[in-house]
């Protein structure tokens, strides 16, 4: 993975989210936490799941989700996806 | 108490009762959760075919209709209403045009993992106090009640569709 391409991932990433929570994208990096800095519930965090699974063309079960807890860890979750 | 249970043991009784219990409040809860969540448009029956669609396919009528055991007429009048309700996209296979094809929209997704949600909640709540040996014994009782409701049930369409075809 090139870092041009992460940050494109990052880019979308955190659009996608800044899109759903109604934020400013930049005030979000890949150190904000999703449950404690953008307080998420279950509904807007599978809002972004679905918009980036769409984006990507990817599955994310609900075990890995669990497992996303900052916008860092969604991207490079997604960055290994992609390399698979 | 139920009527019924005049007639059984107390070990009867008590097995009936629970699992007739646990039959009724789930559903009971599945429609609140429904009906008090973000879908409140969605009856349990709608959520089940968007289960049967599932989540990332694209099925066809007669497939989706085989997998909720259901006719395809049915099966027409409930996606009718979710294309209305914007919960499901119907539309012309690329390949074949006589082919229609259906899927989750994106509002038809975010329900199906809500639902989803719900019910893996549920099952968390139900298992979190067993430990692995309990874990595998309710798992292997659920499987043999499991299997035994739906032999007797296999066992009833059968006769019911034997008794359709008299004269």
């Amino acid at each position: 993975m090139t870092a041009i391409k992460r940050q494109d991932i990052q880019s979308q990433v955190i659009n996608t989210i800044a899109d759903i929570t109604d934020r400013i994208p930049s005030d979000l990096n890949e150190q904000t936490n999703l449950l404690h800095d953008l307080d998420l519930d279950s509904l807007a965090l599978f809002e972004i799941v679905i918009d980036l699974e769409a984006a990507y063309d990817l599955r994310i079960s609900d075990e890995e989700i669990e497992n996303l807890r900052t916008i860092g860890e969604i991207v490079s979750f997604i960055a290994r996806r992609l390399d698979q | 108490m139920r009527p019924l249970g005049n007639l059984m043991n107390d070990y009867e009784r008590r097995v009936n009762e629970l699992l007739l219990d646990i039959f009724d409040k789930i559903l009971v809860t599945e429609e609140k959760a429904l009906s008090k969540g973000n879908f409140s448009d969605l009856s349990v029956a709608e959520m089940h075919t968007l289960e049967g669609i599932g989540l990332y396919e694209a099925r066809t009528m007669s497939e989706t209709a085989a997998i909720l055991g259901i006719t395809t007429g049915t099966l027409t009048v409930a996606i009718d209403r979710l294309v209305r309700k914007n919960y499901v996209d119907r539309y012309r296979d690329q390949n074949d045009r006589r082919v229609v094809r259906i899927r989750l929209t994106r509002k038809g997704k975010l329900a199906y993992r809500m639902h989803s949600k719900f019910h893996t909640l549920l099952v968390d709540r139900l298992t979190e106090p067993l430990n692995e040996k309990q874990r595998q014994i309710l798992l292997d009782t659920l499987l043999s009640i499991s299997g035994f409701v739906s032999e007797q049930y296999r066992r009833y369409v059968t006769h019911a569709g034997q008794e359709e075809q008299k004269p």
